[in-house]
């Protein structure tokens, strides 16, 4: 079921560009996830295509943030990268380590270096684990502390990191407010001292007087112990704040990628544009910015359209969108894949 | 006459732990073809405020004050009455598009539904103004739309009916709670976009309720800062963006990351310290106070009054007393006398 026909791939394979391969701490290759997508009684089951064809490398010590909207295939391609769910096909590379080729105690191994930081604060800590249990219990599983005090100890440790007093050691979740619980399961992901975390939208469920917090927080944990992140969200605002790099993506493929700066003063896609010019800015001087408003909405992502995926939307399509898939966005350079990115510049 | 004028509301729930005051004496009013934004964190009243408006609050809410509506008090209207009102005069959207609609009534029965039954028009008549509505906001192929049920249609869609279904009796006032938190940002501008075209052709006033200063800047008219169940700050979209006064209505502009504002994480984001109080635990005085870095005794002590600063502008806040005058000065006097009277 999970092996693909070699004709169903429409993009060919992509090559990371010229960074030194030291410097890359995960390489994703051309990597694909289809899901099955049941028909009805007598329909055929159909593919969703979550993440179609994307390639991307991120850096030791950056934060790259993937930017989209819901149904872009980002959060899947989060649990790819974290061989959470096993890709369609393509490779996941981490450490220069071939994630498929690893056996069961390589890989339990090797997730000891990448950990999660989850959307949702309240759905993602056990409610009926006491804190310290909960951020200690990735240290417990890989045999890192195996005594009760000592377990103790380092989850008292890990919560002042994150601003929590030792007081919450013997609380339960429900106990905490959304920020504080946040803070709990940064506290519970940086417990292995991983290289990579995956901040999986872990703001939005947070009020905004918070959200500054626990970026700060993620900021600062990120000097401190010299993190790397995959940050994923559909805020800009909040992308563009703490990102060094960013991919956009537009159901399941990366349409543009580059540098946060020359994303934002530059945008080669036009769904890049589009998507800087919808987001409110809290300036009501600038309410009446000249700006283009996306009309109609994502297609879906079991019957993509032909060539350019965004061309059903796009003001600027032209024949040639409809006929010819552009090429997937190439290395760490500011590139689109776009038809016209090379006259946008 | 303001179209709408909330009065000292106060609402209070009975509760296993005691009362809890999630409304402690607010004023709000809005103009007709005004869009008011409510703004603030959860549990500062926000949605409650909106709720009671509408008539909606649970059985176990107390509510006082006056909710005028055209000169009306809400409050005072019998169950019978208001459920009158409610679609005629007000209507509300909601945040979740898809649990709002129901699930088993096509698009076409759910817009028709209230002429037919309600005002008595005919079927084809009905369904000819359901189709002329969902034009209005814009959702294509109308005609074909009608037989198609929610689950059907995507979040944005739904929010159009929704807001076809809210607008087809013209109500005066529309209240839209946290309309487009549930969508995609391109999806969020068509229909901010959308709510403001509305509000010019037919001179429906918004009360919009939201966390998001975001979409409080694109869309309102005038703002309402609330914060545990208080008014802090209101004024005109420009008094409260361009000078907000509160520490915590500036605090909060601070801590937002700009969209239009370069930076890569290496200079800290302005934060307010510590959490929301706990409505069953609120500190005495202003409830910002223990988050507040401009906090004095008296703050400990007494609640301020709303202080006038400019036109339209007040803020509550000791800052500003005694070198501003009270806001509604004589309209609070009147109040505490009528108080004492009863």
């Amino acid at each position: 079921m999970l092996a693909l026909r070699a004709d169903d791939r429409t993009s060919p394979a992509a090559q990371t560009g010229s960074i030194p391969p030291s410097d890359v701490l995960v390489r994703v290759r051309n990597i694909y996830k289809h899901f099955r997508v049941k028909g009805g009684l007598f329909l055929r089951s159909r593919w969703l295509r979550a993440v179609d064809g994307v390639s991307l490398s991120v850096r030791r010590g950056e934060t790259l943030g993937i930017v989209g909207e819901s149904g872009c295939g980002k959060s899947t391609l989060a649990r790819l990268m974290l061989n959470l769910i096993e890709p369609t096909s393509g490779d996941i590379v981490f450490r220069n380590a071939n994630l498929a080729d690893l056996d069961e105690r390589e890989m339990r191994e090797m997730r000891r270096r990448m950990q999660i930081v989850f959307q949702n604060p309240y759905s993602s800590l056990d409610p009926r684990m006491r804190i310290a249990d909960i951020v200690s219990e990735p240290l417990r599983a890989h045999g890192i502390v195996t005594t009760a005090p000592e377990a103790e100890r380092t989850a008292g440790e890990l919560l002042s990191m994150v601003g929590i007093g030792s007081e919450a050691l013997h609380r339960f979740p429900h106990e905490f407010s959304g920020g504080q619980r946040q803070r709990i399961g940064i506290a519970r992901a940086i417990a292995l001292r991983p290289d990579l975390v995956v901040c999986d939208e872990p703001l939005s469920a947070l009020d905004v007087s918070i959200r500054s917090q626990v970026i700060n927080l993620l900021c600062e944990l990120k000097r401190e112990l010299s993190l790397t992140y995959l940050f994923i969200s559909h805020d800009l605002s909040v992308v563009r704040y703490i990102s060094d790099r960013i991919c956009v993506m537009y159901l399941g493929k990366i349409v543009e990628t580059g540098r946060t700066e020359e994303i934002f003063e530059n945008p080669l896609h036009p769904y890049t544009r589009s998507l800087i010019d919808a987001a409110p800015l809290a300036n009501p001087h600038m309410r009446n910015r000249p700006r283009t408003i996306l009309e109609g909405e994502l297609p879906s992502a079991i019957d993509p359209p032909s060539g350019c995926r965004f061309r059903t939307r796009c003001a600027a399509a032209a024949d040639i969108c409809a006929a010819q898939e552009p090429p997937a966005p190439k290395g760490s350079k500011h590139s689109a894949a776009c038809h016209f990115s090379e006259e946008a510049k | 006459m303001s179209l709408l004028e909330i009065r000292d509301l106060m609402i209070t729930f009975q509760t296993q732990r005691g009362l809890l005051p999630a409304v402690s004496g607010i004023d709000i009013e809005a103009q007709a073809g005004e869009i008011v934004g409510v703004v603030g964190e959860s549990g500062c009243g926000k949605t409650v405020t909106a709720l009671s408006v509408m008539g909606l609050l649970p059985d176990r809410a107390r509510t006082s004050g006056e909710i005028l509506l055209d000169g009306t008090d809400l409050l005072g209207l019998t169950p019978e009455e208001m459920r009158r009102t409610r679609g005629t005069r007000i209507s509300m959207i909601f945040q979740e598009p898809m649990a709002a609609l129901n699930p088993v009534l096509t698009v076409g029965r759910q817009l028709t539904e209230p002429l037919v039954r309600i005002m008595g028009i005919g079927e084809s008549e009905a369904t000819e103004q359901a189709v002329r509505m969902l034009e209005t906001v814009h959702v294509s192929g109308a005609r074909e739309r009608l037989s198609a049920y929610p689950h059907q249609l995507s979040g944005g869609l739904c929010q159009r009916v929704m807001i076809a279904m809210a607008l087809i009796r013209q109500p005066r006032l529309l209240i839209a709670d946290e309309p487009t938190t549930a969508l995609d940002v391109t999806i969020q501008a068509q229909i901010l976009d959308l709510l403001r075209e509305l509000r010019d052709r037919t001179g429906t006033a918004i009360l919009l309720i939201t966390h998001d200063l975001g979409v409080v800047a694109e869309l309102c008219d005038r703002v309402y800062v609330m914060y545990a169940g208080h008014v802090m700050e209101q004024g005109n979209v420009y008094q409260i963006f361009d000078d907000p006064m509160h520490p915590y209505a500036y605090g909060l502009m601070r801590s937002m990351p700009e969209a239009g504002r370069a930076n890569t994480g290496r200079e800290e984001l302005y934060s307010i310290p510590g959490t929301v109080p706990d409505l069953m635990n609120m500190p005495s005085g202003c409830p910002f106070c223990p988050r507040c870095a401009e906090s004095g005794p008296l703050c400990r002590e007494i609640l301020p009054q709303l202080v006038r600063i400019s036109k339209g502008h007040a803020v509550r806040c000791w800052k500003y007393v005694g070198t501003h005058r009270a806001h509604d000065a004589d309209r609070t006097e009147e109040r505490e006398g009528a108080r004492v009277a009863r």
